[in-house]
């Protein structure tokens, strides 16, 4: 399989793109048909991807939802789509918008219309009249049923724009300098509580960030919710504004706070479960303010949401926190202490040089294995994964073990200290984008990196690494996930698999 | 005397009403304000009003509607703070002719922002809730007779300029009785030839949004014909819809309904959802929409 070329790209998704219209339109087997015409243009493909999503069913909180989705692929590989497949089609948007519905209104309001449209789901028109009579159609909801029948709905403001997936700022991100920040002042807050929105989402990340103080009136500055801007971005304030509204209502799901007596130190944010934002965002935040906090009054607890994984003990050792005094927002989503100290956020999914040198120096110890001399290769592998897997991976690397035998693995068992030792002396480092890469922070000034990537996704999270090693960064770039698959598969972009072709890796290995 | 406002008092010939408008205008205290009393309507008199009056704003007030205390100085400060701002529109209690509360309409709710799309969406001025600046308005070239009814609807598209220049007055400050309406055909007619132009003037990129609104006004069409007791000719125009596709199909009955209950209400007749769904008409409009 090769790059498809761009006429037929464009063909492929002016076929994509009316098979959604006739969904919505209410033709489904019109769009089962455009969808089944692209899929089998190369089954083998589709099926590769089939069999990646199915061997990593277990431990995929969406599990129910992809079971429907490979039945209706199959089917659709197999046989012409009749009432069976629309019916099958119907079940699963269902899904989708269910999914969807507290975080992403929109995208649920649009699946349970797609819904609708396919075999008039109560569910689903329960569901869309409460839409309906939020967004003025206060009487004529009722042409789909009680407004009030279906599920609350959350708050939702359309935003100035979109963030996350913002260009320019993503650009201006690369170039700008930034004020460090002070991690160290830390202002108290009597009687201040603070939340992590987690149970919004079946992966159970943290999505959102509340605080407010014991009046319960919100501390804008130490609230963020996705999606959220990157730093540069005009509209910060807003999106904030709008982001508190969706924080308080799905703080009410919560119950009540777990109250702490004496000081705390929280410091959970955005999906800090994940070792990326773990290690780059909220260990340099914790530990600065830790340290300092030394000098006079040591906090009773520390509240974080770096989950109970090894590498979080592991660096929380390393500061000196006892294990006791740890708080985890998983267990205790929302606490309120009897004084709470809450450091600023840093820069969301861009570390600035501050927090990279105090990195640095955290991790530089004589008690760390001995870093290797002579220049070594590396590919960080992705594993089983169902996020952003890289198909045929073992495939792959016994490929470029042929041009590199001595290509290191690097081990994810492995402790967090060792990770980093080992990329100290690399000369070249292959890796799916992807929280592996985290690892680069130790990596010498003008190693390669090769960052292989999904077209549909490659936000900048590696930039202040690679940049400021002077690296040679390169992007290979894998095919585009065939648009059916984007359609329903896949929760989305972040989720895609990245999907190599032969050529391309054989140029990587000759260049 | 040097007023910062006039109000344009468009009279229909019937003197109840006219005092009715004039003993509201009374409570406006605080405020000096010049009037002048327009026979005929938009299409005959409203330019030479503009003509005559020599205050930089200008309220309109129809006869039969009342204003709120605060309609008029609200709206200078407004005016006054935002020197840019062309037209200001506020709120309205809508009444029956026998002063009984239909509905109270905030259009800000449904559209935050006042303005050209806006009012490409609502297809409606109330001008009793309507203030504009004199200078635009002899800028824009003033009403054009032409448009009849539609004239008002037709001035603000024009004053519509970018942001800033047309803002709503966000409350209900007046109570407003619907005057007697044309034949169904006709205001639909009228719609059609003053939003064409407004759509084929819209660049590519936004003609999935012409789409979206022109089916919209489709739709209003229908409810115009059910509005006045022609189902059949409500239904005929239903059918004739050319292109469904802007609209999802889950959404097309929804909206009818609410087209119809709004064409109702500002028809001062008796809303009956229940009653309305029942009939063998909303049935079939039903099977209609639902076709893919």
């Amino acid at each position: 399989m090769t790059h498809p070329d761009p006429p037929a790209a464009a063909q492929e998704l002016a076929i994509h793109q009316q098979a959604c219209s006739d969904l919505h339109a209410g033709r489904p087997l019109q769009a089962l048909r455009a969808w089944q015409h692209l899929l089998t243009a190369e089954p083998e493909r589709i099926r590769a991807h089939l069999q990646h999503v199915a061997e990593n069913l277990d431990g995929d909180p969406l599990v129910d939802t992809k079971i429907l989705a490979l039945k209706l692929f199959d089917s659709l590989l197999r046989q012409e789509p009749g009432e069976n497949e629309q019916g099958q089609l119907g079940a699963l948007l269902l899904q989708l918008g269910q999914v969807s519905l507290p975080e992403l209104p929109p995208q649920a309001q649009l699946r349970f219309e797609q819904a609708w449209a396919c075999s008039r789901i109560p569910e689903a028109a329960t569901a869309l009249a409460g839409f309906y009579a939020r967004q003025g159609l206060v009487e004529g909801a009722w042409a789909l049923g009680d407004p009030a029948a279906g599920p609350a709905l959350p708050p939702w403001q359309p935003l100035p724009c979109f963030p996350g997936h913002c260009q320019p700022c993503q650009q201006q991100l690369a170039t700008e300098e930034r004020t460090p920040i002070s991690y160290t002042e830390l202002r108290p807050i009597p009687g201040g509580s603070i939340w992590v929105q987690r149970h919004t989402n079946p992966w159970h990340l943290s999505h959102g960030v509340g605080c407010v103080d014991a009046n319960d009136a919100p501390l804008l500055p130490l609230c963020r919710l996705y999606p959220w801007p990157w730093a540069p971005c005009p509209h910060t304030e807003s999106i904030a504004a709008a982001s508190l509204k969706r924080l308080l209502h799905h703080r009410a799901s919560l119950g009540g706070p777990q109250r702490l007596a004496g000081v705390v130190l929280a410091v959970a944010d955005l999906s800090a479960e994940l070792y990326f934002h773990w290690l780059l965002e909220t260990l340099p935040r914790l530990g600065r303010a830790w340290q300092h906090l030394q000098a006079t009054t040591t906090p009773d607890w520390v509240w974080h949401n770096g989950t109970n994984h090894p590498r979080t003990h592991e660096a929380c050792q390393r500061l000196g926190i006892p294990p006791e005094r740890i708080i985890h927002a998983n267990s205790h989503p929302w606490i309120q202490a009897e004084t709470l100290l809450v450091p600023p956020f840093c820069p969301f999914g861009a570390a600035d040089s501050d927090q990279l040198t105090w990195l640095d120096s955290f991790w530089a110890d004589p008690a760390l294995p001995d870093r290797a001399q002579s220049p070594t290769r590396h590919y960080l592998p992705r594993g089983l994964t169902n996020r952003r897997a890289l198909l045929g991976e073992p495939n792959w690397i016994r490929q470029w073990q042929q041009y590199w035998p001595d290509l290191q693995l690097q081990a994810s068992g492995s402790s967090c200290a060792h990770q980093l030792a080992a990329l100290s002396s690399a000369e070249l480092v292959i890796a799916p984008h992807g929280g592996g890469m985290t690892n680069l922070l130790t990596m010498p000034p003008h190693c390669e990196v090769v960052e292989l990537v999904n077209p549909a996704y490659q936000p900048p999270y590696f930039n202040s690494l690679i940049n400021r090693g002077q690296s040679r960064h390169r992007l290979l770039t894998g095919l585009p996930t065939p648009l059916p698959l984007q359609e329903l598969l896949y929760e989305g972009p972040s989720s895609y698999p990245i999907e190599l072709d032969r050529q391309t890796v054989t140029n990587l290995a000759l260049t | 005397m040097d007023c910062p406002i006039a109000v344009v008092l468009i009279s229909r010939e019937d003197r109840p009403l006219l005092d009715v408008s004039l003993a509201s205008l009374t409570q406006e205290q605080t405020l000096g304000f010049e009037l002048i009393v327009v026979e005929g309507g938009f299409s005959a008199n409203a330019n030479l009003a503009l003509a005559q009056c020599s205050a930089p704003l200008i309220a309109f007030l129809t006869a039969g509607d009342r204003i709120e205390p605060g309609r008029l100085c609200g709206a200078v400060q407004t005016f006054q703070s935002q020197p840019e701002l062309r037209q200001l529109h506020c709120g309205w209690q809508l009444r029956d002719r026998h002063g009984t509360l239909l509905t109270v309409e905030q259009p800000w709710l449904q559209h935050p922002s006042f303005g050209w799309s806006s009012l490409m969406q609502q297809r409606l001025v109330v001008p009793s809730c309507w203030t504009v600046r004199r200078q635009a308005v002899l800028e824009a070239g003033g009403f054009r007779p032409e448009q009849d009814n539609l004239a008002p609807l037709d001035l603000a598209l024009r004053l519509a300029g970018p942001a800033g220049t047309s803002a709503w007055q966000p409350q209900v400050l007046v109570r407003h009785t619907p005057a007697p309406q044309p034949p169904w055909r006709h205001q639909l007619r009228q719609l059609q030839e003053l939003l064409e132009p407004n759509w084929q003037r819209l660049p590519a990129s936004h003609q999935a949004w012409a789409a979206e609104t022109r089916l919209d006004l489709a739709l209003e069409g229908v409810a115009l014909a059910w509005a006045a007791g022609d189902t059949p000719g409500a239904i005929d125009q239903l059918s004739k819809v050319p292109n469904w596709s802007a609209m999802p199909l889950a959404r097309r009955a929804p909206h009818l309904l609410e087209h119809l209950h709004r064409r109702y209400c500002r028809g001062g007749l008796k809303w009956d959802r229940q009653a309305v769904m029942e009939t063998p008409a909303w049935r079939q409009s039903v099977q209609l929409l639902h076709r893919p």
